[in-house]
């Protein structure tokens, strides 16, 4: 930039009236690379409407013979008359080569300033001007102009309504200033004009207008005030036209965003938003192209530079940018080139599974990026805003595996990588594992479904132990969650938990054990556990949940003292299972335990406190007889 | 109780069935549609024209302006396509069965989103019309086709700008399969513009044509709609090129006959005299040449049958059956 005049060579055309006619058409031009009929309808593409005043200057653009041009209208009044008695204006339209642009840019306003006084050969010629090179910190970037940037960017047309009293020079200088904040190669495809009729059909993007439009945003010259189009942009336009805004307001200092913007010449389309956010992420694009690798340890640079060695199918290159990327991501980079490498692998699509990076490589890129874009430790949250980022649909058990390389934080985490991995990866992860861990996952909200699933079966096939019991003693057996993941389904709940009972019990079911598993712990036991733990125990179960579990309730409820003796006494009426028909069941002659079963003496005691009414109205009874004889004894 | 009724379509968008003006260069679309508020306020007819947006209430106000105030005619439209969203609002009596026909008013607003373009965009000579154009006339209910009598004295290319349009309009129409009877749905209205020019009134007088409304306190010369075919056939004859009967051939070919009708009209009127306040026949022309080559207005701006196409097109265009 700066130093020596630019040299342009224009084409151009005369749009006018002849005196003797109506109708305006194109009255001279030069014929090099432009026929009659190219100006006309570029003149029509770009028409801004009937202005009232006049000198207006529009910006277009035309693309020829796999040539870009730049475009730029100015449209003057003159002191004639046509056939029919109204005043002429006149258009003097100008082609640029962009190529000549591409290599030293300038501004439009400088364009026009030279434009303005040529004179149009006769000899159908082209224009030759020298302009002045574009200095980015001479460019006054107002803040209305970031807003109409980031706004274009949406793909949506930007109105300027502002008076009569803003000059055209005014008005070309904003021109300038949002072109500024748009990569230079969109020139190419950029229009605007210092002024657009407010009721006409044109097809300009960026413009002075005296009204509002319903199909524009509306930027106010006076104001703050913004008015949306009717019709917004589409959602993921807004997103990136978003980002474009943030990022340049990012930029510490105005004049290199605009001049890394005007160092961005490759010609790009507004019809792709995401090109304008690339350009503007991309620092010198071209010189790093032509680089054999990574310069500096700049890990947004890096995946610039991986895209780029992508695309171009440049193996080694990639490698060695990847290379960098692995070294980059051992250390955290703040949060704003977080963001920034998020937009880089997002817009060149990087963790696609499409990626151009085959085998062990694409699992160290994705680890790499992930590390990098979201933190080096996988936490819960950062694990949802990966697969967020990702996309749900396009996660791969190659990302699986690469997060997995995250050191996970969590066990959930672990075993649900290893489970979208591959189901040898959560297999061998199962086969290290002990009962605690699986059962703690298992029982963890958080945990998927169908991992669950896969959980219980790993437990059914573990052998009996009492780490085992434990786990699912500690869990209740898990019943909150098979609740959960079937409510309504009490058989499959039932079923389950009396696996799991059979599990941790695979012995002697007793009073004991009923108490042990149904003893409310992190959750309460739920009815199917109940259901389940009375038919393991099985005949006298009735009494069992009274004495072992109802009692035990009531015990630790936090009832009234009087009350909950009261109710205790009730619950006593019930007599007390004195062993475990399953247990009698399963163990044939030998049924019930010994420490189970009552002494004789014990029982007998038993029998006379469970009978001590009787009794005693027997034994007063008695007494009553042995009086009346021995008194009829004594009478006789 | 009134009840509102509109054109089709009218509320919901620029285009939809509305009303679309087609001409060549010169022919006095856009000074036609100045004329048409200064109309409204000059006969007492019980309607209004009021602009449906800011950007066309303010073109609605510039336009007069410029005729009443400034006295001189708008600028002609560009290569672009001005869209006009205006819509006419007054009253109209009906009698219902249900009401065991009693009269009653109803609120009638037509809409005339007018899509305005320089002829320019017409020609087919140099390129194809743009495409907006096209879909515009595709969607409109109802089209102003103007014709300009002097320019065909002096140019005879009303066919030129008429036909390449036409076959666009055809082709897209009959891919839609929306031909009626084998011919194009839309209302057409043939509005032959400058009837103040000397010419035309001559021609007129020629043929007999020429009425005076009684009523009329300007006692301006007027051809009746019965007679507007005639003056179109007999201008199309004295054609420059000769091709303008070419016109109305393909205007009858392509349009049905129930759905065509004819208007003699002036934007600006005749010149009315100071000491009578009527039309004068040794000096009725209301424009003039100023010093510079411009064309100014004379006098007070007198509008004849501006309104009468738009109402017309716009009642077919609210009718329910729509012939």
């Amino acid at each position: 930039m700066g130093g020596d005049l630019v040299r342009i060579s224009a084409e151009w055309a005369r749009w006018g009236k002849r005196e003797d006619d109506r109708g305006y058409e194109v009255l001279a031009f030069s014929g090099a690379h432009f026929s009659r009929e190219n100006f006309h309808r570029l003149l029509q593409r770009f028409s801004p409407g009937t202005p009232e005043r006049l000198p207006q200057v529009t910006i277009g653009w035309a693309g020829q013979r796999q040539a870009d041009w730049v475009g730029i209208g100015i449209q003057e009044a003159s002191d004639r008359p046509d056939r029919v008695g109204r005043r002429v204006s006149e258009t003097r339209f100008f082609c640029v080569p962009y190529d000549a642009l591409r290599a030293r840019p300038v501004s439009y306003l400088d364009l026009f300033t030279r434009f303005w006084d040529v004179e149009l050969p006769e000899d159908g010629g082209p224009v030759v001007v020298e302009a002045r090179p574009l200095r980015p910190e001479l460019i006054d970037i107002p803040q209305k102009a970031e807003n109409a940037a980031e706004l274009l960017v949406s793909r949506k047309p930007v109105c300027v309504v502002a008076d009569d009293r803003v000059s055209l020079h005014d008005r070309l200088r904003f021109i300038d200033a949002v072109a500024a904040l748009l990569p230079y190669g969109v020139r190419t495809r950029f229009s605007a004009s210092t002024w657009t009729s407010s009721t006409a059909d044109h097809k300009i993007r960026l413009s002075f207008t005296d009204e509002p439009r319903e199909d524009s945003y509306n930027l106010f010259w006076n104001t703050t005030t913004r008015e949306d189009p009717r019709d917004l942009p589409a959602p993921l336009d807004l997103r990136i036209a978003e980002q474009y805004g943030q990022r340049i307001r990012e930029g510490v200092r105005r004049d290199h965003v605009v001049r890394r913007l005007a160092e961005a010449v490759a010609p790009v389309s507004f019809e792709d938003p995401h090109q304008l956010l690339a350009a503007l992420l991309r620092e010198r694009p071209e010189a790093r192209a032509g680089g054999d690798g990574p310069a500096t340890s700049d890990p947004v640079a890096a995946v610039e530079g991986l895209a780029a060695a992508l695309k171009a199918g440049e193996r080694e290159k990639a490698g060695s940018f990847l290379n960098q990327l692995s070294l980059d991501s051992k250390v955290d980079p703040p949060e704003p080139v977080r963001r920034r490498l998020r937009d880089g692998v997002m817009m060149h699509r990087l963790l696609s599974r499409n990626v151009a990076v085959e085998g062990p490589a694409r699992i160290e890129l994705y680890r790499a990026l992930f590390a990098l874009c979201f933190q080096r430790v996988l936490t819960d949250r950062g694990y949802e805003q990966i697969l967020e980022f990702v996309g749900r649909d396009s996660y791969t058990g190659e990302h699986a595996l690469a997060l997995s390389r995250l050191a996970p934080v969590s066990r959930r985490l672990r075993f649900t990588l290893a489970r979208q991995h591959s189901p040898g990866e959560l297999e061998a992860l199962l086969g290290n594992a002990g009962a605690h861990e699986i059962v703690a996952v298992a029982a963890d909200p958080e945990t998927d479904r169908s991992l669950r699933e896969e959980l219980y079966r790993a437990l059914l096939r573990c052998p009996p132990s009492g780490e085992l019991t434990e786990a699912l003693v500690e869990s209740v057996f898990l019943c909150d969650r098979w609740r959960d993941m079937y409510p309504g389904s009490e058989d499959i709940q039932f079923e389950r938990l009396q696996n799991l009972l059979w599990l941790a019990y695979p012995g002697d079911f007793g009073p004991h054990q009923l108490q042990e598993a149904l003893t409310p712990r992190r959750v309460m036991p739920t009815l199917s556990l109940v259901a389940a733990a009375a038919a393991r125990y099985g005949q006298g179960a009735g009494a069992a949940l009274v004495h072992n579990f109802l009692a035990v309730m009531v015990d630790k409820a936090a009832f009234d003292p009087k009350e909950r003796v009261r109710v205790l006494r009730t619950l006593e009426d019930v007599p007390v299972p004195v062993y475990s028909p399953a247990q009698v069941a399963q163990a044939g002659a030998r049924h019930a335990p010994e420490d189970a079963r009552p002494g004789r003496f014990a029982r007998a005691v038993e029998f006379v406190s469970g009978h001590a009414t009787v009794i005693g109205v027997g034994l007063f009874l008695f007494a009553v007889v042995v009086a009346l004889v021995a008194a009829l004894i004594v009478l006789i | 109780m009134s009840r509102v009724a509109q054109a089709i379509g009218g509320q919901e968008g620029p285009h939809k069935a509305g009303i679309v003006m087609w001409g060549a260069p010169a022919c006095g679309k856009t000074t036609f549609l100045a004329a048409l508020s200064i109309a409204l306020g000059r006969r007492d007819v019980g309607w209004k024209v009021v602009g449906a947006d800011t950007p066309s209430t303010n073109a609605l106000v510039n336009f007069t302006t410029k005729l009443t105030k400034d006295r001189v005619f708008p600028k002609a439209s560009d290569l672009v396509i001005e869209q006009y969203r205006w819509r006419l609002v007054g009253e109209r009596t009906v009698r219902r069965w249900r009401r065991l026909m009693r009269a009653e008013k109803q609120e009638v607003r037509i809409a005339l989103d007018l899509a305005d373009l320089g002829g320019e965009g017409y020609s087919s000579t140099l390129v194809s019309p743009p495409k907006g154009l096209i879909d515009n006339l595709v969607h409109s209910g109802g089209i102003i086709f103007l014709f300009d009598p002097v320019r065909e004295f002096e140019e005879g290319d009303s066919f030129t700008h008429f036909f390449g349009v036409l076959s666009h309009l055809s082709q897209h129409v009959m891919e839609n399969a929306e031909f009626v009877g084998g011919r194009l749905p839309h209302h057409l209205a043939v509005v032959i513009t400058k009837f103040d020019e000397p010419r035309v009134l001559e021609t007129a007088d020629r043929l007999d044509l020429i009425q005076f409304d009684p009523d009329d306190p300007l006692d301006f010369p007027r051809v009746g709609g019965e007679d507007a075919r005639q003056l179109f056939t007999e201008l199309c004859r004295v054609s420059a090129t000769g091709d303008a009967e070419m016109v109305l051939n393909s205007i009858e070919r392509y349009f049905l006959p129930e759905r065509t009708r004819y208007f003699v009209t002036s934007a600006i009127g005749f010149h009315v005299a100071k000491d009578t306040g009527t039309f004068d026949a040794a000096d009725f022309q209301n424009d003039m040449v100023d010093a510079g080559g411009f064309k100014r207005i004379r006098g007070a701006v007198n509008p004849i049958n501006v309104l009468e196409p738009l109402i017309w097109l716009g009642e077919r265009l609210t009718s329910e059956k729509g012939t």
